[in-house]
């Protein structure tokens, strides 16, 4: 599928006359009105307006308003060109982009957004929009870029690519000081080709310090004062990650699906799924905070 | 095929499957299901008489009391007991080891003896560290209580579960029988413990105070679960030491309490059932057939003429020669395939032994085989599921008990218990 392909010419507005963010979306609101029914103009501005306490909608010179729509069976975006920019909540933008969607999740919402990105991060595709005098010369110029929208989200387009990382034979002391500075209860662990070699918890490390007797005692409550942390700290020093580090229960690839995603998550307890290549190289990492932000709120 | 054939081939069939057994490469169970299936297989049993072989009694026992062990070891009694002992003798090591050993033997009596021992070791391994000693003696005066202890009652250890089933000798028939051997037994280990170790292990007065400040109260969290438990137990107590006035064989006592203490406790029967040791079951199983074959080829009756013949039909040294073959066999090997195999073994010698003599039963045979494969798992580190748990766990967490050094403590003990076993059932039944 097209980004053009889902955009309508009446939805789009070159250069019009408002002087707030409130006016420009009842303008752009009414330009889809046939296909927004009897749903109400201000339960739609509410919804949008929700969406951007929850976060940030404007991004370098374009802003993103958007909502899940109760009763409304369809995907429709709106889109506002400025050649001048426009005022938004005090920032300076060219494009505002308005993009509602079904309750449920609509399989191609997250890929028109990145869809979206792709067309206004690129500087020659913005000044050409601005140049265009009418809506049929952007849908002309935005479906000559053949912007392509998949109607289903893999674990490359969720997956963070810049994530902290342990090293194999970094010590625990190292590897707790990583921990904290990224606030972050456990890392995927590589060696120096940035091969994934496995995981390092929170967990696996204060297991360091629990003797094994004490866990097979079903109730500790009489033992106030015992400091169950000696043992780690005597060997956090010399201990290395690859001494404590796990295996990963799943790994997953760049093409792997949200539904085995998920149910990594939800079946094997997995906090954060790796994405490697066929080398076992890192790509990056999937959380559970990842499937929360950008698929499921979106 | 012939009679003689079936005679070599079941042979052939058990000697494979015990040599496997023993030398523990493959998981018992499937060896012993796997020769039983081939038993029926190669015909020399008839389905439906394997079937008939299976001593339910055993199994549905076993079941039960791993139920009713599976709700109660959740609750702390065990790990409360303990604490509250380590603060009664003030923290004094000897008194301590000793206590526990008692503890320990007496639960053992009813409880299975790996969980008893899985149940106190940590607090054992917690109690040294906080006094600063080590806990191997500890932990092997732990596993030799258990299997002494394991040997006074009916569900005491699993051969004694065999043996009560396939002789029909009540609950009250082993306590009373064996209380008095396991109490000296016990007796002489406490005196030898004290003297050994009541110069040798010295913990200072603040190391003792601060086991004194432990507040075992915090232990059991749940008082309702606590009595209905301890209530359960205490009817099912009664229950076996009645069950034969009334003519109730013992698996029914202990289904029942454990129907009833799931109920009590609303337990969630899946995990309940989830962690009944089936592989232990299906062994039993598994040997009741393979025994079961050579009984239907013949060979238990010819094993029996023999023995028979060498003992020179003479009841006394048959007693004393499967007293001491069995200490000797349960030292090294698995006491439960040597048992099964024992049972019809002494079924078929005991009327022959018993004729033209003052005895009405041939029961001193089967007392001599219970305490022989019980005490016998004390000979050596590996005589007993109990001993190989402790030091697995040992292990773990840093203590190695090495094999010589168990010798050191299991030799002596079941050289005594032999002695006093032997003494005991001479003066019983031929003074």
């Amino acid at each position: 599928m097209k980004l053009a392909d889902l955009l309508d010419k009446k939805h789009i507005i070159c250069n019009p006359k408002v002087s707030d963010k409130i006016e420009l979306y009842n303008l752009m609101l009414k330009s889809c009105a046939d296909e927004l029914g009897n749903i109400s103009q201000y339960s739609l501005l509410n919804a949008i307006a929700e969406r951007e306490q929850l976060a940030p909608v404007v991004f370098e010179n374009f802003a993103l308003p958007h909502a899940r729509i109760e009763n409304l069976d369809n995907l429709i975006i709106a889109l506002a060109l400025f050649k001048d920019g426009f005022n938004f909540d005090g920032q300076k933008i060219n494009f505002v982009i308005m993009i509602l969607t079904s309750q449920e999740k609509s399989k191609i919402y997250l890929q028109t957004l990145r869809a979206i990105s792709i067309l206004f991060q690129n500087k020659q595709n913005v000044e050409n929009l601005l140049k265009c005098e009418d809506c049929d010369e952007v849908l002309h110029y935005i479906s000559a870029l053949k912007i392509e929208v998949s109607d289903y989200v893999l674990a490359k387009d969720i997956m963070t690519a810049e994530c902290a990382t342990a090293k194999e034979n970094m010590t625990i002391r190292e590897c707790l000081n990583l921990m904290f500075k990224h606030e972050l209860s456990g890392l995927p662990v590589i060696d120096d080709n940035n091969k994934l070699k496995g995981e390092i918890s929170l967990t696996d490390i204060l297991n360091i310090g629990i003797l094994d007797y004490l866990k097979k005692i079903p109730n500790l409550a009489f033992l106030k004062k015992f400091e169950p942390f000696e043992e780690l700290l005597k060997k956090e020093n010399s201990m290395k990650v690859k001494e404590v580090m796990r295996q990963f229960a799943f790994i997953a690839t760049p093409e792997t699906s949200v539904i085995e995603l998920a149910m990594a998550i939800v079946e094997k307890s997995m906090r954060r799924i790796p994405v490697c290549d066929k080398n076992k190289k890192l790509l990056g990492i999937v959380t559970r905070t990842d499937l929360l932000k950008k698929v499921i709120v979106g | 095929m012939g009679p003689a054939l079936n005679f070599y081939l079941s042979i052939f069939i058990f000697l494979i499957a015990y040599i496997f057994i023993i030398s523990e490469k493959i998981n018992r169970m499937i060896v012993a299901l796997l020769g039983a299936t081939i038993m029926i297989f190669v015909k020399i049993l008839f389905s439906d008489k394997a079937l008939e072989l299976i001593d339910w009694n055993v199994i549905l026992l076993l079941i039960g009391m791993m139920l009713i062990v599976n709700m109660i070891k959740k609750i702390g009694i065990f790990e409360w007991l303990a604490i509250k002992t380590a603060k009664l003798v003030k923290g004094n090591p000897v008194y301590l080891m000793i206590l526990l050993m008692w503890i320990t033997a007496i639960i053992s009596a009813f409880l299975d003896n790996v969980t008893t021992v899985l149940l106190i070791a940590p607090v054992i391994l917690l109690l040294s560290a906080q006094m600063k000693i080590t806990p191997i003696p500890f932990l092997i005066t732990q596993i030799l209580a258990s299997n002494i202890g394991g040997t006074s009652t009916l569900i005491g250890d699993p051969p004694n579960i065999l043996i009560g089933s396939a002789a029909n000798l009540s609950f009250m028939d082993f306590l009373a029988n064996l209380i008095l051997p396991i109490f000296s037994i016990m007796s002489i280990l406490s005196v030898a413990i004290y003297l050994i170790f009541k110069n040798k292990l010295k913990v200072s007065k603040e190391l003792r105070a601060e086991i004194m400040s432990y507040d075992e109260r915090g232990i059991i969290t749940d008082n309702v679960k606590l009595w209905k438990s301890l209530g359960i137990l205490a009817f099912v107590f009664i229950g076996f030491l009645l069950h034969n006035l009334f003519h109730y064989e013992p698996y029914l006592i202990a289904l029942f309490g454990a129907t009833l203490l799931m109920f009590l406790l609303k337990e969630e029967p899946e995990h309940l059932f989830a962690d009944v040791e089936w592989t232990t079951l299906f062994f039993f199983i598994g040997l009741f057939i393979l025994v079961g074959g050579l009984q239907e080829s013949g060979v238990i009756k010819f094993v029996a003429e023999k023995i028979i013949k060498l003992s020179g039909n003479n009841i006394f040294i048959l007693t004393i020669v499967i007293l001491f073959m069995s200490i000797v066999l349960s030292a090294i090997v698995d006491n439960i395939p040597f048992v099964i195999t024992m049972i019809p073994i002494i079924k078929q010698i005991g009327p022959q032994a018993i004729e033209n003599t003052k005895f009405s039963n041939f029961e001193v045979l089967w007392w001599a085989l219970a305490l022989g494969a019980c005490l016998g798992g004390n000979g050596t580190l590996i005589g007993a599921s109990a001993n190989v748990v402790v030091a697995g766990l040992a292990e773990k967490n840093g203590y190695k008990i090495s094999f010589v050094e168990f010798l050191k403590y299991g030799v002596p003990i079941t050289i005594v218990a032999a002695v006093i076993s032997g003494f005991y059932l001479y003066f019983k039944y031929f003074f």
